[in-house]
């Protein structure tokens, strides 16, 4: 190896710590200030002197926040459930039968989705209130699949043109009916599509602020973007940092879990053998 | 089992007409092969039957009933595809099953009937694998075995051998028409490979922009095709066409001139055939001889392709038409050497300007 190369891979190197560090060193900046309480708070030290988890009881005993995360949970969880069963469905239609409008109707899902959220907030909220659904989980449940369903829709209706014709049809053939068919040969195939859609919408739909803000009222409802928001100090002039920060760090360990579990799921050239290639 | 029977079949595509009035009728335990260049609609018509598409007009009959409204799954069908399209998510075992398991078979039924299949086309040893473990000639005979254990009343192979390498297809081929002889049910089979039309066929039904053509025993085709479309198709080496002038006709015979000038009397019913009339000759290339009776045309022998047993040798007649013979080994021909061809009346056939051939004898069992 002479100088040249070794040099360039020293500079490849620092670019990637120059990028790891400004992309890891808030959340290593929030899992240390949560450690810490008081004036400690303020210490510009880049390393825990202590490890006191004392933010981190405060936070479920202080606040409800368990229930809190059990809201995100749940709203999260429905909210890729409904989506994945809407898009499988829409993207079948989509992606497989011939119908006037396909093109403008995926348009039209796409365009849905370039809508700042602002714009259809007020829209969303009569709609919500209309509906008797303010201040309660099924209404942000609908908030958010507005912002899911583009994309879920989207990206299964690609990947669902992507497999072959014949497998449906000889899934015809064999007899069986067109529910069969997307539960039978679709779904199975689709599920490396499917896996990381679906992450991506739990990730939505868990750091969603402004529908969960703006639709919800009482503490019961409150999702975890929302709570931390609303922690408040004992004077208007303190926020309590330690505990803002504490609750970060747990409210982001499901979505890292979560992407480690999916990660194993995602299975590659499933529908190799399928056909000749 | 059942026959198939098309009345008035006609397929439109945004606008294009594919399928133009079809009427077939296809007997029971009959062996039918749809053959025809590529976009003559062959596949669009066996899709007809499956139920895959969707008629535009007329109806589709399957064992004495009108299917035309009825989905594939209740058809009585099955269906083996050129790409195979196997399940890739489903082992052997399951891909055999999925049928079946539609059929709301019971469980212990189901896995003998698979058994049974997988004996009959020794894929026993592959029941646990999945598609993308098997070479090709395996997952074509997955494909066939999905079809069979249904035990369907008509079977339908869309070109199910034209991805395999020429060895295996010779394997496969037998063993479709061993499976034909055991199981007796009614087969429509397309494809384009004429091997494959005249050695599996009961019937071959040649298509042509979305018309049939002529329908008949693979025999009756080779010796009597009814226009000019089906002799040059039909037939390993194409059939040589040469344009000819009718000198004049009676009964059984019809003079013409070659282009050389040399005169032939060949025998067809030539009644209609006016002196001076502009016809095409047709002879196939293994009827060609170079010594014999009959006419001869020479030239200069431009190409000679050894095949080892025989040889194929292209003759450069005087109008620049290029005509073929398929000559036994053995016999030296040289490129760029002049050379005759001679023509048997009795192999010739006639065709007038509009492609319609002038009747050969039926008497005649040369070939």
């Amino acid at each position: 190896m002479n100088a040249r190369t070794l040099l360039a891979r020293a500079g490849f190197a620092l670019l990637l710590l120059a990028i790891g560090a400004f992309a890891l060193f808030p959340f290593y900046h929030a899992l240390v200030t949560s450690f810490r309480s008081g004036t400690a708070l303020f210490s510009p030290s880049l390393w825990p002197e202590t490890l006191d988890l004392s933010n981190y009881a405060q936070v479920f005993t202080q606040l409800d926040f368990g229930r809190t995360i059990l809201n995100s949970v749940l709203v999260a969880a429905v909210v890729v459930a409904l989506s994945l069963l809407l898009a499988v469905t829409a993207a079948y239609a989509l992606g497989r039968v011939r119908f006037r409008g396909r093109g403008a109707l995926m348009l039209a899902i796409l365009g849905v989705s370039m809508f700042p959220q602002v714009a259809v907030l007020s829209g969303m909220f009569e709609l919500i209130r209309a509906l008797g659904l303010y201040d309660t989980l099924p209404g942000l449940v609908l908030a958010n699949l507005v912002l899911t369903l583009p994309f879920t829709v989207w990206v299964l209706t690609t990947f669902m043109r992507e497999l072959p014709k014949e497998l449906e049809e000889a899934a015809y053939a064999d007899g069986a009916s067109p529910l069969t068919v997307i539960r039978r040969v679709f779904l199975p195939l689709l599920w490396p599509a499917m896996a990381p859609t679906a992450l991506l919408a739990f990730i939505v739909s868990w750091n969603e602020f402004l529908f969960a803000f703006t639709f919800t009222l009482s503490a019961e409802t409150r999702t975890v973007p929302v709570a931390i928001a609303l922690l408040s100090g004992g004077s208007r002039q303190e926020l309590p940092w330690g505990l803002v920060m504490a609750a970060s760090v747990i409210v982001t360990i499901p979505i890292v879990l979560l992407v480690l579990a999916f990660q194993r799921k995602i299975v590659s050239g499933l529908t190799a053998g399928a056909v000749k290639g | 089992m059942a026959d198939v029977e098309l009345r008035g079949v006609r397929k439109r595509f945004d606008g294009t007409q594919v399928i133009r009035d079809v009427d077939l009728r296809i007997g029971d335990g009959e062996f039918c092969v749809f053959v025809g260049p590529s976009g003559c609609g062959k596949s669009t018509l066996l899709r007809l039957v499956a139920g895959l598409e969707s008629v535009s007009a007329g109806s589709v009959h399957i064992g004495g009933e009108d299917v035309t409204a009825r989905p594939p799954r209740e058809r009585g069908i099955a269906m083996v595809f050129q790409s195979y399209a196997l399940y890739p998510h489903m082992t052997v075992r399951e891909n055999i099953a999925f049928g079946l398991e539609m059929g709301r078979a019971r469980r212990a039924e189901i896995d003998a009937r698979v058994r049974d299949v997988a004996g009959k086309l020794e894929l026993a040893p592959l029941l646990d694998r999945l598609p993308k473990q098997l070479s090709g000639g395996q997952r074509q005979r997955v494909a066939i075995g999905r079809a069979i254990v249904r035990e369907p009343k008509v079977f339908l192979f869309d070109e199910p051998l034209s991805n395999l390498d020429a060895s295996l297809r010779v394997q496969m081929r037998i063993e479709i028409a061993r499976l034909h002889q055991s199981m007796r049910s009614t087969m429509i089979y397309v494809t384009h490979d004429q091997v494959e039309a005249m050695t599996l066929a009961d019937r071959i039904v040649v298509l042509n922009a979305g018309r049939v053509e002529q329908a008949g025993a693979p025999v009756e085709l080779y010796r009597h095709p009814r226009n000019i479309f089906v002799a040059g198709f039909i037939g390993s080496t194409r059939m040589n066409f040469l344009a000819v002038r009718a000198e004049g006709g009676s009964e059984g015979t019809v003079a013409v001139s070659l282009p050389g000038g040399a005169r032939l009397d060949v025998p067809v019913a030539g009644a209609g055939a006016r002196p001076g009339e502009a016809l095409t000759l047709g002879i196939r290339p293994e009827h060609v001889r170079l010594a014999g009776d009959g006419a001869a045309l020479s030239g200069p022998v431009e190409v000679v392709e050894e095949l080892g047993d025989e040889q194929l040798a292209y003759l450069r007649a005087s109008d620049g038409t290029l005509l073929t013979a398929r000559i036994p080994e053995g016999v030296r021909l040289r490129e760029g050497q002049p050379g005759r061809f001679h023509l048997p009346p009795a192999a010739c056939h006639l065709f007038r300007e509009d492609g319609t051939a002038l009747p050969r004898p039926r008497t005649d069992e040369r070939d």
